[in-house]
């Protein structure tokens, strides 16, 4: 059982989101290119080690497009559409690694798994816990919105770009409502749920996950500190 | 604080703070479109009001609002848009949580008040833009020429954050007001408002 453990085969959410903060200047500095291309091949590196290859693959492909993309109108003639689709796309093209690591920590964190790491790092319940059923909730709002869509669809009251364009403030009312409406209802079970497993207790909870730091967490840490360095002084 | 916040607020809390987070960022991918980009501290404290009014009605305790704001700041730390949100998030959910509790956490007027004050996290992922605003040209100059800089400057000149502020506060009040005629005329009728 110990050595099962010694190979637990992902980082702990804590370094990953330790990752997370060590490289989001690559938002506000002049990065290099070079740096933001190797954070961008890293954190598809760890997709596709944690989460699915096709999630690591869509990033990366993005990013590779969005690059060559500006690279390719900057030698057109100056047009001033093509300047500002220049802009835009070299700033959103700097969120990517970041996106890709968020993506990272929301879809392979469980949240008895992210409870366990908080209470480990003394964190104070009144964050931890909402933070929790934020994770715990993402899907659910996602399959309901998705349901809620096709029932739209149905009724001949499409998403489409057009409608949400002409109709803003009907699309609006005709898929919040329902969504909130199904929302809270789930949501009034789910405190049930949680409650029944003693999260609303003051006292510390025990828990099967084994949230010590193991050898990938070291290698997330350096990996965190190099791109530190690299992102703040190269 | 005189009561605690139990297990059951702590939940809705982070309940409300998905729905909001999920439909604000669904909106905000509207910002994809650069023409609409500036546009979303008009589009998401509107489509925001209905769920934050709805979550007011959860809200009978100091530190729920604040909370909130605070997670919407890390939920876009970790989605990729910088510190600014969270940093802007700390203050203006501390200060609209002090204004829901004023109005004894059941006046309507308030509850508006208090959205637009809340919504100003929305505006906090501009700061993005401003504050690193001449770094950022420095390097473009370099990149694509003095011109270019120039037109990008007409499109978002450095006072238009003053308009950017106004319009969250704007419509952060009329989404409160929207959220608010919505909830009474869908949800109050099932029972759940």
């Amino acid at each position: 059982m110990k050595g099962d453990q010694k190979r637990r085969s992902r980082p702990n959410v804590r370094s990953e989101l330790l990752f997370l903060l060590a490289i989001n200047g690559v938002l506000i500095g002049n990065v290099k290119p070079a740096v933001i291309f190797a954070l961008v091949l890293f954190s598809g590196l760890l997709l596709c080690l944690f989460c699915r290859i096709s999630t690591a693959a869509k990033y990366v492909l993005t990013y590779c497009l969005m690059f060559s993309a500006e690279h390719l109108l900057m030698l057109l003639p100056g047009i001033s559409l093509f300047h500002f689709i220049i802009v835009i796309s070299s700033v959103l093209r700097k969120f990517i690694p970041c996106f890709m690591v968020g993506c990272l920590i929301l879809e392979t964190t469980t949240p008895g798994n992210f409870l366990a790491s908080m209470q480990r790092l003394h964190m104070p319940k009144v964050f931890s816990l909402p933070f929790a059923v934020v994770l715990r909730f993402f899907p659910t709002v996602k399959e309901d919105w998705h349901s809620i869509r096709s029932a739209m669809k149905l009724r001949g009251i499409g998403l489409s770009f057009g409608n949400v364009i002409a109709h803003p403030l009907r699309t609006v009312e005709y898929i919040i409502v329902p969504l909130l409406s199904s929302s809270i209802k789930i949501g009034d079970e789910l405190s049930a749920a949680a409650i029944a497993r003693g999260l609303g207790m003051e006292r510390d909870r025990t828990s099967v996950y084994d949230v010590r730091f193991c050898i990938w967490d070291h290698l997330l840490m350096l990996a965190a500190a190099v791109f530190f360095v690299l992102i703040t002084f190269v | 604080m005189k009561e605690k916040l139990n297990g059951k607020d702590l939940i809705n809390i982070g309940i409300f703070s998905a729905i909001y987070f999920v439909i604000v960022f669904i909106t905000a991918m509207l910002g994809m479109v650069p023409i609409l980009y500036p546009m979303l501290t008009v589009i998401c404290p509107l489509v925001g009001g209905v769920v934050y009014m709805l979550f007011l009605t959860r809200v009978k305790k100091f530190g729920m609002i604040w909370i909130m704001s605070i997670l919407m700041g890390i939920l876009m730390l970790i989605s990729g848009m910088s510190w600014y949100a969270l940093a802007i998030g700390v203050f203006s959910g501390l200060i609209a949580d002090l204004i829901f509790k004023s109005g004894n956490y059941g006046s309507s007027v308030k509850g508006v008040l208090s959205h637009a004050v809340f919504s100003l996290w929305i505006f906090g992922n501009y700061l993005l833009f401003y504050l690193n605003h001449e770094s950022y040209m420095k390097t473009r100059e370099e990149m694509v020429g003095k011109e270019y800089v120039d037109k990008l400057n007409s499109l978002l000149p450095m006072w238009s954050w003053v308009v950017l502020l106004a319009a969250t506060l704007i419509f952060g009040l009329i989404g409160g007001m929207m959220g608010k005629s919505m909830l009474k005329k869908h949800l109050s009728k099932a029972g759940i408002a």
